[in-house]
C-alpha cells in the first residue's frame, strides 16, 4: 500500500536507530542509496543490510526521515509503519520500501533515498 | 522561413562548459570507482523503482531499459578504467623520483604531451593519462615494471594474473572475466551492442564457450548487477593488493636509501589515497 506524507514531513532519528532497526527487521535485504556521497564512496550498491547499517553506526548523527503526516515521533519501534511501501509494478501485490531522508544540518531539498533492491540475484 | 544558422563550435564549447567540480573522492581511486559505479547503479534502479511502478508501455520500455543497461554496462567499465589509471598515476607519482632502474620504461610520452602536463607537476598524469587501460596483459605489463623490486628485471606483480605461475586459480579465472568485460565494453561502445565475428572470435577464446556472432546484446538489469559485482569485488581486491605492493616498495627504497621520504607521514597520505590501511617501515596509518 503506498503511504501519504507531504514532501515536508521528516522525523528526526539517529543513524544508530536506523541501524538497529535494519539489523532487526529486515536482515536479508539489499540496499541501494542513491544521492548521498559518502555512502555512495564508501559502499558497493546494491549492499547487504549488514554493510549499510555499520556504515550508519559508525557515522552515528542525526537523521531526518520522511514519513506520513499522521506520525510526530520516531524510534526504532514504529520506523516499520513509518517507512513508505510501494508496490514493484502495477496492480502487484509484491511491495518494496523506499524512503527518503537527510542529515541533520542539511537541506530537505537535499535528501537522498534508501531503496530495497528490486533486482533478483537468479 | 530559413532556419537559423547555428554556431556549432559555440554548442560544443557550451557543452565542454556545462561541467561541475570533481567530487573530494575523486583523490582516492578506490572511492571514485565506487562513487562512479554506484551512480550507474543507481540510475538503472531509479528506472526500475520510478518507471516500472507506474503504468507504462512494456515493449517501448523493455527496449529502453535494455538500451540503458548497456549504457549503464560500458559506464562500469569506464569507472573501472579510470580506476585502474588513477592507481597508475598515483604509483608513478609515488616512484618517479627512483625511476633509474628503467622502472618507467614501459609508458612512452611525446614532447607535446608532456608540455601540456608540465604545469601540474604530476609526472603520472603526463605518462598514464592519455594511455587506454583496457587490456589485461598490457595493464600487467605496466604495473610488473613499475611495482618491481629495485634493479629487478620484469618483476612479480601481476594485477590481472592470467596463468596459474602468476596468481592462484581464482584470480586467473577472475582475470578472464574481466577481460570478458571488457570485450563487452568494446561490442557495447564501438559496436553499439552489435557482436561482430571478431568480437565473437575473441569473446569464444576468453571464455571458452559457444559465442554467436552478429547478434545484438541486449542486457537484463540483473546483468549490469552482477558486471557490476565482478568488478566492485575486483576493484577491492585490486585496490587491497596494490597499496600493499606499493607500501613494501616504497618501505624497501628508503630503508636502501634510495629515497628520502618521511615513513609515518607517507603511510599516512597513502592511507588516505588507497582508503585502507597501509604499513610503510614499521609505522602503520589508517584512512
Amino acid at each position: 500500500m503506498i503511504s501519504t506524507s507531504s514532501p515536508s514531513h521528516f522525523c528526526s532519528i539517529s543513524s544508530l536507530g536506523l541501524a538497529n532497526w535494519l539489523r532487526r527487521n529486515h536482515p536479508d535485504k539489499s540496499w541501494s542509496v542513491d544521492g548521498e556521497e559518502k555512502l555512495s564512496s564508501h559502499l558497493d550498491f546494491p549492499c547487504s543490510t549488514e554493510d549499510l547499517a555499520t556504515t550508519l553506526h559508525n557515522i552515528n548523527k542525526t537523521l531526518r526521515i520522511q514519513v506520513p503526516d499522521s506520525i510526530d515521533q520516531l524510534d526504532e519501534s514504529t520506523l516499520d509503519k513509518a517507512i513508505q511501501r510501494f508496490p514493484v509494478s502495477p496492480g502487484e501485490r509484491n511491495e518494496f520500501m523506499s524512503f527518503s531522508l537527510y542529515w541533520e544540518g542539511e537541506s530537505p531539498e537535499d535528501a537522498w533515498v534508501v531503496s530495497e533492491d528490486l533486482i533478483e540475484d537468479s | 522561413m530559413s532556419m537559423p544558422t547555428i554556431n556549432y563550435k559555440q554548442e560544443i564549447l557550451d557543452t565542454v562548459s556545462n561541467s561541475g567540480d570533481l567530487p573530494p573522492e575523486s583523490l582516492s581511486p578506490w572511492e571514485h570507482y565506487r562513487r562512479s559505479a554506484n551512480d550507474a547503479w543507481n540510475l538503472v534502479a531509479y528506472m526500475k523503482r520510478n518507471v516500472a511502478r507506474v503504468n507504462y508501455y512494456p515493449k517501448p520500455f523493455d527496449r529502453h531499459m535494455s538500451r540503458l543497461h548497456g549504457m549503464a554496462l560500458a559506464h562500469l567499465v569506464g569507472a573501472f578504467e579510470r580506476f585502474l589509471k588513477d592507481l597508475a598515476v598515483l604509483c608513478v607519482n609515488e616512484l618517479s623520483e627512483f625511476s633509474l632502474d628503467g622502472r618507467l620504461d614501459t609508458f612512452s610520452l611525446s614532447g607535446s604531451v608532456a608540455g601540456a602536463h608540465f604545469s601540474t607537476g604530476s609526472v603520472g598524469s603526463a605518462l598514464c593519462e592519455a594511455d587506454t587501460w583496457l587490456n589485461c596483459n598490457r595493464i600487467n605489463e605496466k604495473f610488473r615494471k613499475l611495482l618491481a623490486d629495485p634493479f629487478q628485471e620484469g618483476g612479480k606483480f601481476y594485477v590481472f594474473p592470467m596463468k596459474k605461475a602468476h596468481g592462484s586459480e581464482d584470480e586467473v579465472r577472475r582475470s578472464q572475466h574481466v577481460s570478458a568485460v571488457f570485450q563487452l565494453r568494446h561490442t557495447l561502445v564501438h559496436n553499439l551492442g552489435v557482436i561482430t565475428e571478431s568480437d565473437a572470435t575473441k569473446l569464444r577464446q576468453i571464455l571458452q564457450a559457444p559465442i554467436n556472432a552478429n547478434k545484438v546484446l541486449a542486457p537484463s538489469s540483473k546483468n549490469v548487477r552482477q558486471v557490476k559485482g565482478l568488478l566492485d569485488e575486483t576493484a577491492r581486491q585490486v585496490n587491497e593488493r596494490m597499496s600493499l605492493r606499493l607500501s613494501e616498495l616504497l618501505s624497501t627504497l628508503q630503508q636502501d636509501n634510495y629515497l628520502t621520504i618521511d615513513p609515518a607521514s607517507k603511510a599516512q597520505s597513502l592511507a588516505k589515497s588507497f582508503g585502507v590501511s597501509v604499513t610503510v617501515s614499521g609505522h602503520t596509518a589508517s584512512p
